[in-house]
């Protein structure tokens, strides 16, 4: 559809967000990303029946760990909507690029190592 | 009416209902009432005499024939149609509603309609409000005069009565002649300026009639036949109704 | 929901899609046809069109948009919509001015003005007519101002209104002044149940529920209150699970549901609202004023449809639907021609996918002799072992024409690729998915030893099983392949500021290449198939279930645990269409009898159950000497039917007045009629209450059908339905109407106010409220038959055993409500009849069929390949604490006691990974998205600093 949305967002595919793992989400964020979100399918209509509720635990319990350590939560966050929604996906890279950008860069990025 | 209880059982008998379907083409549809209550959202008269055109039809449904002949709701009923109009089964409750209004005896149907019946049946210019052949005769000369004298462009305009061999036979509700005669002039002055070539009949010129709005049948056919007879006899082809 | 299914119809190797034609002549015999089809021209070649779409951006026509509903518009050249299949872009020569400029920009030389009407011929063994339907025109219904006021619009409309690709982007708002509604009402019947305006006596079936769900869906969409009425005569939620979403819409989500219709629609001109009035349930009149009115239209087959089929000599009936009979439901008029969906008569989507395996199991069972003859099948090329070699990479950068060219500095991004750690050779293409471009990747593959290839072109979703194939063609396994989106993630969406795409594109190639270098060669695990079946169920289901697998030569092993076959429909007599049941049940009985591939074992028990898809293994105790019996099977059949609901309600058991439909069916067999005056019948007992909120399906025809019978018998007697919706969809509509043609009386009550039945000397005495009159009624009569629901057989043991998901009404579960209506969630288990949900018995033989053909594409096959992407577990450093077992959601995962380890087993495995990473010490991986797979992307795209 051809939907106008921010460069900064960049995919990495999973076959279901199920397989999302708090250490691959803990991983961005060490490395320097500013923002990490999780776009799964519609709450009860998952493939594979719960992983994209499984994944919005995770990303909660992200959240959690990152206030601890004092960075901001709310830099990793979930999404959900169906694969006919191309409209919704390009207002939530939108709606993330502009929150991020809000917080300011990922303090740890000058720490990052590749 | 809410506290009455409408005892159902037996076998079925002949009900009101059955015999409209009877001389109804496809039984009017009667039977086929989806209760959807389009005809009654439309109709002009939902909600007098706390009735309307689906409950009247679902008490003919279930037997109520008393009830329908105690109603004076059809005789509220305007036979718009609207109803018909809009029903998914095309059901006919302007027939229902004209048949209901002949289950009463003639004496107990509505004065004003009932006077305007029979007044038609004692002239032969079928008109409800009794003006004879002569008066009309009369009035339509002298309106005809009068605007010949002040409207110029209209001096040769004519309003002829009984002429044999017009192409159009007109006639005219008795109101205009009798409480206003230059209402007739309108039309007139339309079938003139189109050059038709028509005429009024002494006999059953008056177009409206109660005959048909009070369900007496064979009046109305009484009042149809004067009217119709006359034009026939004037050898008119073709038939102007303006009511 | 439907690209899915239209990727894989595009890319099967035995479909072969002619689009923009028409069929002409259909001559020959069932099993060799020579189908003659004109060809309409397309002026763009589809072979060579990439679907680019260059050509739409240069048109400078502008054309009314069809696909939706005209509400937006589109160009001369243009696709109807992005997901379309064959992914090619057509000239509506209607409209196109021939500037040529399309020409001029087609990189593929697609274009081809000269095309003209061309004329062609195929030979078939068997044909299924499946061309749908369209929505009713509502332009006639002056009274409603289609056409003339800009906010009524049809469903149709509305529909696309609320779709995100629809014309306003998803948006709820009205076309009048794009304002979002604040009220918006529904009419329903537009086209349907209208004997006197468009002559469709039928039930569109569909409409209640699209409604329903339009509401539901406008509420969500809207950002205030949105007022959401549903004016209906009767709300049809008949299908399984419906009345639970009609109750939540009605209950919880707040829509109005009015039995009302509305006589006619005005426009308040200064606002653009709509005023309508309507009757109330009290018999009030009703005025209200809404900003929008969508007209719930109803199916209908256009004419020049119905002329096709006629013209194959095909009949049809007087709604132009297909002519079928209620045991041969797909069938039509014409031997070897089948049909299916709505123009076999107005259905849903779960009953057309259903049927249409039907049709292909009769079009099959027709040629299962030459199965295999005439398909395509791919040359397998033996693989090379790459393991222990150093990743070669090889990049493709596409340029798709100027999609990607055109806005990405593509020689950059190949420049870039070939300084990324072991890259070994780039190229760039004009187009990498032309024919052309995979003949030179396998010359690339074997002239650089390549061992790891990355493509950087457009999504993997269409392209990545096409370059994979390519891989395997030279012997590359085919998991040694990596995509990088730069057209749909990049190129396309960032067409205005070319720089960033440039460097976005480096940046998805730098993770595709880093992702490459830790791939590794996976292995299909291929089984074997057991060619014989296992049926569940000796009904009707089961039997024509069986009957169609060993019509496609498969040996069927068919369970009944009675000593007879013919479950419940042994209780039947007629259908409502007049269809002898009994006969019919004789006939198929025999049928099955005497079919050597069918071995029938009555009062059969299952006593074990082991095995995955192709290979199950069943013990089953059978016969009055309970002998014992082992089956090896590759696919199960569920057939295990329903039963009749024993009512306690209404004197039930108490008054031998008081009987079910059944028995009032056999009654009316026995007795006949000539004893009684008076029959009443009360709808929905046992169903639509709150211990089973669900909707029977079959009831209201049942009753209709047996008030028929009697009024027929003897006009004179008088019958009553007492009714809460009457459900007569489809065609069936037509016997409602026949009913009340004869007399019978129907009286709506609310479930709250249920009627009452009195037990005297006399008689019994029902009392209901009249709801038009709203006057209390007491009807004397000497029967009442209650109209008892479907339950579900008792399948608790044999569920236990074979490990059956069941709803918590006891119907089995089917995998996909709408896509897949007959499969079971586990593979090779499929199900049919009213073991899935309350059916119709040609409803029963349309899905028992689908399930034959279902399980006929497992058993043609000699050997299946499973997916390689599973999850494994390393079961040295496993510590067994089972959190993959209990996380599992489809129970892959076991502890076997004997070895003392976890096991997942491939063949079941659905490859979502949740355990992978769920498990606590990172001992299960899955398969092509390892941990080192997913973080190293992570990485590289972090390298380049954000």
């Amino acid at each position: 559809m051809r939907l106008d949305y921010p460069a900064n967002v960049k995919i990495i595919r999973v076959p279901c967000t199920g397989k999302v793992d708090v250490l691959h989400l803990m991983r961005a964020i060490q490395r320097g990303a500013d923002g990490v979100y999780v776009v799964g399918c519609l709450e009860g209509s998952c493939h594979y029946k719960e992983g994209n509720l499984r994944a919005r635990e995770r990303v909660m319990h992200v959240q959690q760990l990152l206030q601890e350590i004092g960075l901001e939560g709310d830099r990793v966050r979930m999404y959900n909507l169906s694969s006919g929604e191309g409209p919704t996906f390009a207002a939530y890279a939108r709606e993330m690029t502009e929150h991020i950008k809000a917080l300011g860069p990922n303090p740890l990025k000058k720490w990052a190592t590749a | 009416m809410a506290e009455e209880v409408i005892k159902l059982g037996g076998k079925k008998k002949s009900y009101f209902i059955d015999k409209v379907k009877e001389i109804l083409p496809d039984g009017g549809n009667l039977n086929l009432c989806l209760t959807c209550g389009a005809c009654s959202s439309g109709c002009p008269a939902t909600g007098l005499d706390n009735m309307d055109p689906r409950k009247f039809l679902r008490m003919a449904a279930l037997g109520m024939d008393e009830e329908i002949i105690k109603s004076d709701w059809p005789w509220m009923c305007t036979m718009c149609q609207r109803c018909i109009y809009v029903c998914p089964m095309k059901i006919d409750i302007p027939q229902l509603v004209y048949n209901a209004r002949g289950l009463r005896p003639r004496d107990q149907r509505p004065k004003g309609i009932l006077g305007s019946c029979d007044m038609a049946l004692r002239n032969e210019s079928t008109s409800a409000m009794g003006i004879s052949p002569d008066d009309f005769v009369f009035v339509v000369q002298d309106v005809l005069e009068e605007v010949r004298e002040s409207q110029p462009e209209f001096a040769d305009m004519e309003a002829p009565i009984d002429k044999e061999g017009a192409e159009f036979f007109l006639n005219q509700n008795s109101r205009e002649p009798v409480t206003e005669p230059n209402e007739l002039l309108p039309l007139w002055k339309i079938l003139h300026l189109v050059g038709a070539d028509w005429t009024y009949g002494s006999h059953g010129w008056a177009g409206e009639n109660y005959c048909m709005f009070l369900a007496d049948n064979d009046s109305w056919e009484k009042i149809t036949r004067t009217t119709v007879n006359q034009a026939n006899k004037l050898g008119c082809k073709i038939f102007l109704n303006t009511e | 929901m439907i690209s899915p299914k239209l990727v894989e119809v595009g890319r099967h190797l035995n479909i072969n899609i002619i689009t923009n034609s028409e069929i002409k002549t259909v001559e020959g015999e069932p099993g060799n046809f020579t189908v003659t089809l004109s060809n309409h021209p397309r002026y763009i070649d589809p072979v060579k069109c990439t679907g680019c779409g260059e050509c739409a951006k240069h048109c400078p026509v502008t054309a009314v948009n069809r696909y939706n509903k005209g509400l937006d518009d589109r160009r001369a050249t243009f696709i109807e919509y992005p997901q379309a299949v064959p992914l090619a872009f057509g000239i509506d020569t209607d409209t196109c001015i021939g500037c040529g400029l399309c020409e001029n920009v087609c990189i593929a030389r697609a274009i081809q003005y000269d095309e003209t009407e061309r004329e062609s011929r195929v030979t078939v063994g068997s044909i299924i007519l499946a061309p749908g339907s369209m929505g009713y025109d509502p332009s006639k219904l002056d009274f409603w101002g289609y056409g003339k006021y800009a906010n009524v619009l049809t469903s149709e409309e509305f529909e696309r209104i609320l779709s995100a690709s629809g014309p306003y982007f998803g948006h709820l708002s009205r076309p009048l002044d794009r304002e979002e509604p604040k009220k918006i009402a529904w009419i329903q019947c537009v086209g349907s149940r209208d004997t006197n305006r468009c002559g469709n006596g039928y039930c569109s079936s569909v409409c209640c529920m699209y409604a329903i769900k339009e509401a539901m869906i406008a509420k969500e969409h809207a950002h205030g209150e949105l007022d959401c009425a549903i004016f209906n005569m009767d709300i049809r939620s008949f299908g399984k699970d419906y009345e639970k979403y009609y109750l939540r819409a009605k209950d919880k989500d707040g829509v109005r549901f009015l039995k009302a219709r509305i006589h006619t629609i005005t426009e308040i001109p200064e606002t653009g609202d709509l005023q309508v009035w309507y009757i109330d349930e009290t018999g009030q009149r009703q005025d209200e004023i809404f900003s929008m009115v969508v007209l719930s239209v109803g199916l209908q087959i256009p004419e020049n449809v119905a002329d096709v089929a006629r013209n194959l000599g095909v009949e049809l009936n007087k709604y132009r639907f297909v002519e079928t009979g209620p045991f041969t439901p797909v069938e039509t008029s014409r031997p070897g021609i089948f049909t299916c969906g709505v123009f076999q008569g107005p259905k849903d989507i779960p009953s057309s996918v259903t049927e249409a395996s039907a049709a292909a199991c009769l079009a099959g069972a027709d040629l299962a002799v030459s199965r295999g003859m005439d398909t395509p099948t791919v040359q397998v090329t033996e693989q090379q072992d790459v393991s222990g070699e150093s990743p070669r990479i090889g990049v493709f950068v596409c340029n798709c024409g100027i999609n990607i060219g055109g806005i990405v500095d593509v020689p950059a991004v190949q420049n870039y690729s070939a300084t990324l750690p072991n890259v070994v050779y780039t190229d760039q293409n004009l187009f990498t998915c032309s024919q052309d471009t995979q003949d030179k990747i396998k010359e690339k593959i074997i002239e650089h030893k390549l061992n790891r290839v990355v493509v950087a072109s457009c999504s993997p979703k269409t392209h990545e099983q096409m370059f994979m194939e390519t891989l395997e063609a030279c012997g590359l396994n085919r998991y040694l392949f990596e995509m990088a989106n730069i057209r749909n993630q990049n190129s396309w969406i960032h067409s205005k500021t070319p720089a960033i795409a440039t460097q976005k594109a480096k940046d998805l190639v730098r993770m595709a290449v880093a992702r490459a270098s830790t791939l590794r060669p996976l292995a299909e695990k291929v089984i074997s198939v057991n060619k014989q079946a296992l049926v569940i169920g000796g009904g009707v289901a089961g039997m024509n279930a069986a009957l169609g697998l060993a019509k496609q030569a498969f040996r069927v092993f068919l369970l009944e645990k009675e000593t007879e076959l013919g479950g419940l429909s042994r209780k039947l007599h007629h259908t409502i269409e007049g269809g002898d049941i009994q006969a019919y049940l004789k006939q198929l009985v025999a049928d099955v009898r005497k079919n050597e591939l069918i071995d029938v074992v009555t009062g059969a028990r299952v006593t074990n159950f082991s095995g995955y898809k192709g290979n199950f293994k069943t013990d089953v105790v059978a016969g009055p000497a309970n002998t014992k019996l082992t089956i090896e099977h590759g696919v199960i059949i569920v057939a295990t039917g329903a039963n009749e609901y024993i009512p306690t309600e209404y004197l039930y058991g108490q008054d031998p007045r008081v009987v079910t439909q059944l028995q009032l069916g056999d009654r009316l067999e026995e007795i006949g009629v000539s004893d009684l005056s008076t029959v009443v019948m009360i709808q929905c007992v046992g169903s639509r209450n709150s211990t089973n909120e669900n909707c029977s399906r079959i009831c209201c025809q049942n009753a209709i059908k047996n008030a028929l019978i009697i009024k027929k018998a003897d006009p004179a007697i008088q019958v009553y339905i007492l009714y809460r919706d009457i459900r007569t969809y489809g065609l069936m509509e037509d016997y409602y109407t026949e009913a009340r043609n004869l007399g019978v009386i129907f009286i709506r009550f609310d479930e709250t106010n249920p009627p009452e039945v009195k037990s005297t000397p006399e008689g019994l005495i029902v009392s209901v409220t009249d709801h038009i009159l709203r006057m209390p009624l007491e009807i004397q009569t000497e029967l009442l038959a209650l109209s008892a629901g479907v339950t579900a057989a008792d399948t608790g043991s044999l569920c236990g055993i074979m490990k059956f998901n069941r709803n918590p009404e006891g119907f089995f579960i089917e995998a996909h409500v709408k896509l897949r209506p007959v499969d079971m969630p586990g593979d090779g288990i499929f199900l049919c009849g009213t073991a899935h949900a309350p059916k119709l018995i040609s409803e029963t033989i349309a899905q028992a069929q689908a399930a034959a053909s279902r399980a006929t594409t497992f058993l043609s096959k000699s050997e299946i390949k499973l997916s390689a992407i599973t999850a494994k577990v390393d079961t040295e450093h496993c510590v067994k604490c089972l959190t993959c077992v209990r996380s599992c959601p489809f129970g892959v995962p076991v502890f076997n006691t004997e070895k003392q380890i976890i096991e997942i087993d491939e063949a079941t495995c659905h490859g979502c990974g949740v355990c992978a990473a769920i498990c606590p010490r990172r001992t299960i991986q899955l398969s092509f998205y390892e941990d080192d797979q997913l973080n190293c992307k992570i990485d590289a795209l972090l390298a380049g600093g954000m």
